[in-house]
């Protein structure tokens, strides 16, 4: 199944490349990280005097990466919300039931086509910032945890907003769905702020998982975090695909 | 149900006592059907019967509450992937994704029907050339006409070569030519499957085929070799006698007058039985001078089983 799998991956993918959403979110997203990574640059180049001692990593690059995984916040939801919402809508998810696919499958498939365009959305974001290796030194440990968290938030959001698409036959009510899912997700770490016996809440903070990476610090506690959250996502939108054969 | 023991060895698709509830609505209820090689079964039901819930279950894309599915020997249940591969499904509204061309998307249900990549040009060529879409391979789907969407349809439907193919109203949007073309597609088609096909269209059902079943309220009313209503003929004589000697006559089970001064008798089936009649009739000194097949006899049949209790 394997092969039919790659074949829906593909499929999906070359299909959201086609629609014109998907390259309105592109070049937003791209262009308003641009501006946002100019603007650090410009911002250290003024105060390079008071901002040396942090250092450009710090002052550019641990900022930028922030941004970028708020800017994957926005626009995971909007890549994902077709992906099954859609297809209930438009009745293709009943033909997909009639091939040999199982739900496990189709989420593979529709999971794999999604990520093929945010997996580019990624390495645009991220090669921006490399280009500062050519003039200044970078802590190239730090860039890579960076890397590394952005790529474990898109997983987990992309998951996220497939389970969500997987819930209703209204594509713009899951984008709204996955977007308030994936904001309380980030702004848990504000709770604990707000009142430290919060604590264990504070465990679910996207924000706070993301903190070891921003700094350089690869946790195994966090790749496990962000996994095993992507994969219970996965899973329920597997079983609701699978219930839809039956309640529908 | 379909009482075609000779063929038992070679059934493709048997359905038994399927089940269905939409809320506290029973759509379908203890539903039968046995598909056999060589067969085209006609699907026939008033709108909201059941006949797209009972052709979705039996495709797989939708879950029964009651009752079993097996294809080609493979339990749909415990099974799926076998009993699947071994289907072609066409629902009401052709499963479309209108941003694709024709040739790239029947080239993706191939695929996803398990076809080798090595067989992917032969087989998108070859469903292409059986539904007339060689010369719109390479446009985009939602530029497609309707009828050439419906045909795209169900050249995703065969497209991987199923032993069974559902259909769900085929001919929907198509033009009496393209109607035409898809009657004989799906009897080319039947000579090695089984095909199943729902339509509104009885006309279209009784030429097409070959056994005939009625679904009402959710459950087969009717389910009968097409050649059952053989028995109901026409009749004009150059003396017409009264009805009760018409009804009088071996073999003749019923006769109505007509308003154009003929008859529709309901006789034995087979050519044996028109024949006596037409010996009796001659003897009787009637002068017979037409004795056609009741071309109505389906939709006569249809409206009685259905009549007064609309679904």
């Amino acid at each position: 199944m394997s092969v039919a799998v790659g074949a829906l991956a593909a499929s999906e993918s070359k299909r959201l490349f086609r629609s014109p959403l998907a390259w309105i979110v592109l070049a937003l997203g791209e262009g308003f990280m641009a501006v946002f990574f100019m603007l650090l640059v410009v911002r250290y180049l003024e105060n390079e005097a008071a901002l040396r001692a942090s250092g450009v990593t710090n002052a550019v690059l641990v900022p930028y990466f922030t941004a970028a995984n708020l800017g994957m916040l926005l626009v995971a939801p909007l890549l994902t919300m077709n992906a099954i919402a859609g297809e209930r809508r438009d009745g293709t998810l009943r033909f997909l039931y009639s091939t040999p696919l199982g739900a496990l499958d189709i989420v593979g498939g529709k999971l794999g086509g999604v990520l093929g365009l945010a997996g580019a959305y990624v390495l645009l974001v991220v090669m921006m910032p490399a280009t500062l290796f050519w003039g200044t030194p970078l802590d190239a440990g730090v860039y890579a945890a960076n890397v590394l968290g952005l790529a474990l938030f898109t997983l987990m959001h992309v998951s996220l907003g497939l389970m969500c698409s997987a819930l209703t036959r209204q594509p713009v009510a899951a984008a709204l769905v996955a977007l308030v899912v994936s904001l309380s997700l980030w702004l848990l770490d504000w709770a604990v702020r707000l009142d430290p016996a919060a604590s264990h809440v504070g465990a679910y903070a996207t924000l706070a998982r993301l903190r070891g990476f921003s700094l350089g610090l690869v946790n195994s506690g966090d790749i496990a975090w962000f996994v095993l959250a992507s994969l219970l996502f996965l899973a329920l939108t597997a079983l609701l695909v699978d219930a839809d054969r039956s309640l529908t | 149900m379909s009482g075609r023991e000779d063929h038992r060895d070679d059934v493709l698709l048997a359905a038994r006592g399927l089940g269905r509830r939409f809320g506290h609505r029973m759509a379908l209820a203890d539903v039968d059907i046995t598909l056999h090689r060589g067969e085209v079964l006609g699907f026939l039901g008033l709108n909201g019967a059941g006949k797209s819930t009972t052709m979705q279950i039996l495709a797989g894309a939708l879950v029964a509450d009651t009752g079993t599915v097996e294809v080609c020997g493979h339990d749909l249940a415990r099974h799926g992937r076998a009993a699947r591969r071994a289907l072609g499904y066409l629902p009401q509204t052709p499963p479309l994704y209108d941003d694709m061309l024709v040739d790239e998307y029947l080239a993706l249900c191939a695929r996803l029907h398990g076809v080798p990549r090595r067989e992917l040009a032969a087989a998108v060529g070859h469903a292409r050339r059986r539904c007339g879409l060689d010369e719109v391979g390479a446009r985009l789907i939602r530029h497609l006409s309707r009828g050439y969407q419906q045909r795209v349809g169900i050249a995703q439907a065969i497209i991987h070569d199923p032993a069974v193919l559902i259909l769900d109203e085929p001919t929907n949007g198509l033009d009496p030519a393209q109607i035409r073309d898809v009657r004989t597609l799906i009897g080319a088609l039947a000579t090695e499957r089984a095909v199943m096909v729902s339509t509104h269209v009885l006309g279209e059902i009784r030429l097409l085929a070959t056994r005939i079943a009625i679904l009402h309220q959710g459950r087969i009313v009717h389910d009968a070799d097409n050649r059952a209503s053989g028995g109901r003929v026409r009749v004009r004589f150059a003396h017409p006698p009264p009805p009760a000697a018409l009804r009088g006559l071996a073999g003749v089970h019923a006769a109505e007058p007509l308003a154009d001064g003929g008859f529709v008798i309901d006789l034995d089936d087979g050519a044996a039985a028109r024949a006596a009649f037409a010996d009796a009739a001659s003897a009787a000194g009637w002068g017979l001078v037409e004795l056609t097949s009741d071309y109505d006899a389906l939709e006569h049949l249809f409206m009685r089983l259905t009549a007064g209790r609309a679904a």
